[in-house]
């Protein structure tokens, strides 16, 4: 077995929660998205979050608008849509059944 | 030094060192195709680049005007390799991870077929072809050409180039050399794919910039492939028929076969045989070099501008002064044609000789040619036309025959010629050479005439006219003919003399 592997498949499964979970409180662009994904040493490589912004957008979870930013290109602005919340909310549930279950084992 | 070049990533301008571009191109282009195509590539890759051109206005925000290799490694760092992405967010790829493959892998690796545009030389088929049988591209490209002849290898290469997909991705080119894509191995394809872009750097600098156009580039492709496959078959025939051209007017193809003992082989001198006429000469001769070079020139610009794919300022005015050129031919052959009409325009019949011969029986019989003492019993040729001593050899007499007025046999020998004028006609037609003898009771008559090659070919005629008294006999053939009211025949040399009775009304 791996543990590399199973290490990226962990981080996978629950980045798109974070992701979610980032933007229910702001909009925000992808490179404040990946500053707090990386103060949380969730991400390694900045590549990964991209593809996964695009099928969260194409689920119809997150959406996005352009806005001009002063001295630069205009920056795409992701926020959650309600079909996000409520994945979100469902995906929370299960975050939280998952930790009480992880720990319970732990013990 | 290094050559620099400007580029637009991400809505923003960066000026980017050439090796520094490459390396950068390469990285988007592989990073693409790591996605495998699944929905929303466009979107994922635009994103990216727009996190590329943040990170390098990043690194190139404390004054350095130029983006080198080592802002774009850092960028590549931060943003990840392919199999680090894939890694992490791909569905498929849980246990096939690029990294736990064995590098450089033996090419064992099944091959698959692929066009090579980047080497080859219209669409990369010939190319691509090679590389699957893994033989030299020259093999293929002359076996292609030889079906092109054949008539059905354009259409087979058409065929090809829309169903054989392009090796875009590193990972496609070495699928089509067949060897195992490793991390190394895309590596090593990039370093190779840079060399050779260093080349047309330049006119591939906005590739980075067009990722959102693909689909229209797909068909404009098509088109513009399409237009390159034409562009060469026209350059070819174009150039094979100026070859051609430039051969007939040497002299070194004959245009027509002429025996005889002058030369006459180059397209010039033929004409000057068929219109000796100095003006109508000038006027064919002008005709002949504005279509014959017109023509040839015209399509293989044509061609050029079809392969360039794009209109240069140069071409268009070729193109329109060749198209000049053979409209002006072709009016300036009309007018020499009106003039050759014009030299036919008036008909004149001369008697040169008359026989007369008061025998009771007239023998009609061809007047031998004497060659070395021998008489020439046949000359039946293939010769188009036969110059001797600057004249015309003309082969074929007619003859008519029909009632005398008085007892005796008149033979009346008629020469016919065309001219501008009745003076040049008249003048023609005395140059006609024709023998005709009455020996004993033989009427001897030549099958062949002649007429100076000067006077052209302006429908020379020889005709002789035999007269036949009531109750005398005209032997053709040596068989008694009756005489009706008109009748004509034809000599040949060596043949049997041919003959029709117009009339069966007996006296």
């Amino acid at each position: 077995m791996n543990i590399d592997n199973t290490q990226a498949q962990m981080r996978k499964g629950i980045l798109e929660f974070c992701i979610l979970n980032i933007l229910s409180t702001q909009e925000a662009y992808p490179s404040e998205i990946l500053e707090q994904l990386k103060k949380a040493k969730l991400i390694v490589v900045e590549g990964t979050l991209y593809p996964l912004l695009t099928r969260l957008k194409n689920s119809e979870l997150l959406t996005y608008r352009w806005e001009e930013s002063t001295g630069g290109p205009p920056r795409k602005y992701y926020s959650i849509t309600p079909h996000g919340i409520n994945s979100l909310a469902a995906l929370q549930t299960t975050w939280n059944e998952l930790v009480t279950a992880v720990n319970s084992l732990n013990k | 030094m290094k050559k620099t070049i400007s580029i637009h990533l991400g809505k923003q301008q960066f000026v980017i060192e050439e090796d520094a571009y490459q390396r950068l191109n390469n990285y988007l282009r592989t990073l693409e195709s790591s996605f495998n195509n699944e929905d929303g590539t466009i979107e994922i890759m635009e994103d990216i680049e727009m996190r590329c051109a943040e990170l390098l206005s990043q690194q190139t925000a404390n004054g350095q005007q130029v983006v080198t290799l080592k802002e774009v490694d850092k960028a590549i760092e931060s943003l990840g390799h392919p199999e680090e992405i894939n890694d992490a967010t791909s569905d498929e790829n849980t246990t096939k991870s690029a990294n736990n493959l064995p590098p450089n892998e033996p090419t064992n690796q099944p091959k698959r077929l692929f066009r090579d545009v980047e080497n080859g030389s219209i669409a990369g088929v010939c190319t691509g072809l090679a590389n699957y049988l893994a033989i030299d591209p020259v093999i293929v490209k002359i076996i292609f050409i030889l079906l092109l002849f054949l008539g059905f290898g354009g259409l087979t290469y058409i065929v090809l180039w829309i169903v054989v997909p392009n090796a875009k991705t590193p990972a496609d080119k070495l699928k089509m050399k067949g060897k195992a894509v490793t991390v190394d191995a895309i590596k090593e394809e990039i370093e190779n794919a840079a060399n050779r872009f260093e080349k047309s750097a330049n006119s591939f600098a906005h590739k980075v910039d067009q990722k959102g156009s693909q689909l229209s580039n797909r068909f404009e492709n098509i088109g513009l492939v399409l237009g390159k496959v034409f562009g060469v078959i026209f350059i070819f025939f174009s150039f094979t028929s100026l070859i051609s051209f430039i051969l007939l007017q040497s002299g070194n193809i004959e245009v027509v076969p002429i025996s005889g003992d002058a030369s006459f082989t180059s397209l010039r001198s033929l004409l000057h045989l068929a219109v000796p006429t100095i003006h109508t000469f000038q006027l064919f001769w002008a005709a002949i070099w504005l279509i014959g070079l017109g023509f040839p020139l015209f399509f293989m610009t044509l061609g050029i501008r079809m392969l360039l794919g794009k209109a240069k300022r140069i071409i268009t005015v070729a193109l329109l002064t060749f198209t000049a050129s053979i409209v002006i031919g072709i009016i300036v052959a009309v007018f020499g044609g009106i003039h050759v009409a014009r030299d036919f325009s008036v008909v004149t019949e001369i008697e040169n000789t008359t026989l007369t011969s008061a025998v009771d029986s007239l023998y009609l019989e061809e007047l031998p040619m004497i060659s070395n003492n021998k008489k020439i019993v046949t000359s039946k040729g293939i010769d188009f036309i036969q110059i001797e001593n600057k004249r015309f050899i003309s082969e074929g007499v007619n003859f008519t025959f029909r009632n005398s007025s008085d007892s005796l046999f008149h033979v009346h020998q008629i020469f016919t010629s065309h001219g501008e004028t009745r003076k040049k006609a008249i003048h023609r037609a005395i140059a006609i050479n024709h023998l005709i003898k009455i020996k004993e009771n033989k009427l001897l008559i030549s099958p062949f005439y002649s007429s100076p090659i000067t006077n052209g070919i302006s429908g020379h005629n020889v005709e002789i006219i035999i007269e036949v008294p009531t109750n005398k006999k005209l032997f053709i053939n040596n068989i008694a003919t009756e005489t009706t009211s008109i009748s004509h025949g034809m000599i040949y040399a060596g043949e049997t003399i041919n003959f029709w009775v117009i009339g069966g009304d007996n006296d």
